[in-house]
């Protein structure tokens, strides 16, 4: 295993690169800033100290993402409540006030469901790929892809309804 | 072409990110962290010296030692 003795511009330089990727596959998981910000340090403290090999740009970004998913999770498995988005501080994260609610209602989907349709619609990868990254089986990445955009259909379209329904009784 | 919730999820998770003032927390917490393994290090290593040069101090002593005894 390779240390890495990185001088303070490396160092700032790898968490321009890298910190918004992570942060956004941690808060996904998380649906904290404080607690996906936690986990982004921790993210790149095993990547100074434990970090492997890598053959490409891709591999070490695969590393990170893997990494920062088993990060999250472990800190969601020691949280003793279920949190939800704190609306407070979604403006700090680069969400506009006006997609608060389409925000918090993907936020509530499950946070496997969420790993999966992030990496294959936001960061591009094909399914074999976020198989490999994360652990599980290609099949299992599919059902999961299936599985969070019926979820999200169906609490988008829930969200709808209950707006005109509201409209509909003020007029 | 997507659906349009998918378009939605998209575009909000795109733009989830951190911000200024948090990557610079992350990177000075790093920089600490990656000061204080090295300055360990270097104690550990002065630390190790410093037991090595002790031991073999010991061994001539007890060498010397010997030689005198013998000689007696």
């Amino acid at each position: 295993m390779q240390k890495q003795n990185k001088t303070e511009e490396e160092i700032r330089e790898l968490v321009s690169k890298y910190s918004s990727l992570i942060f956004r596959i941690s808060y996904c998981i998380l649906c904290n800033s404080a607690d996906a910000e936690d986990a982004v340090q921790e993210t790149f403290l095993r990547y100074l100290t434990k970090a492997p090999e890598f053959t490409s740009e891709e591999h070490r970004k695969a590393w990170l993402i893997k990494v920062s998913a088993n990060v999250s999770k472990n800190m969601l498995m020691f949280r003793l409540r279920r949190e939800t988005v704190n609306l407070e501080d979604v403006e700090d994260i680069g969400i506009d006030e006006r997609d608060y609610e389409t925000f918090e209602l993907i936020m509530s989907l499950p946070a496997k469901h969420k790993i999966v349709m992030t990496l294959y619609y936001v960061e591009g990868y094909k399914s074999k790929e976020i198989a490999e990254i994360i652990g599980i089986s290609e099949e299992a990445v599919r059902k999961r892809l299936q599985k969070g955009r019926e979820l999200l259909k169906n609490e988008i379209e829930k969200e709808r309804l209950t707006c005109l329904n509201e409209k509909s009784e003020n007029i | 072409m997507f659906e349009r919730e998918i378009r939605e999820y998209i575009r909000l998770i795109s733009s989830i990110s951190l911000n200024q003032s948090g990557k610079e927390r992350v990177a000075d917490y790093l920089i600490r962290k990656s000061t204080e393994k090295k300055e360990l290090s270097g104690k550990h290593f002065a630390a190790a010296s410093a037991v090595a040069v002790v031991a073999v101090g010991a061994f001539l002593v007890a060498r010397g030692m010997k030689q005198d005894i013998n000689i007696m």
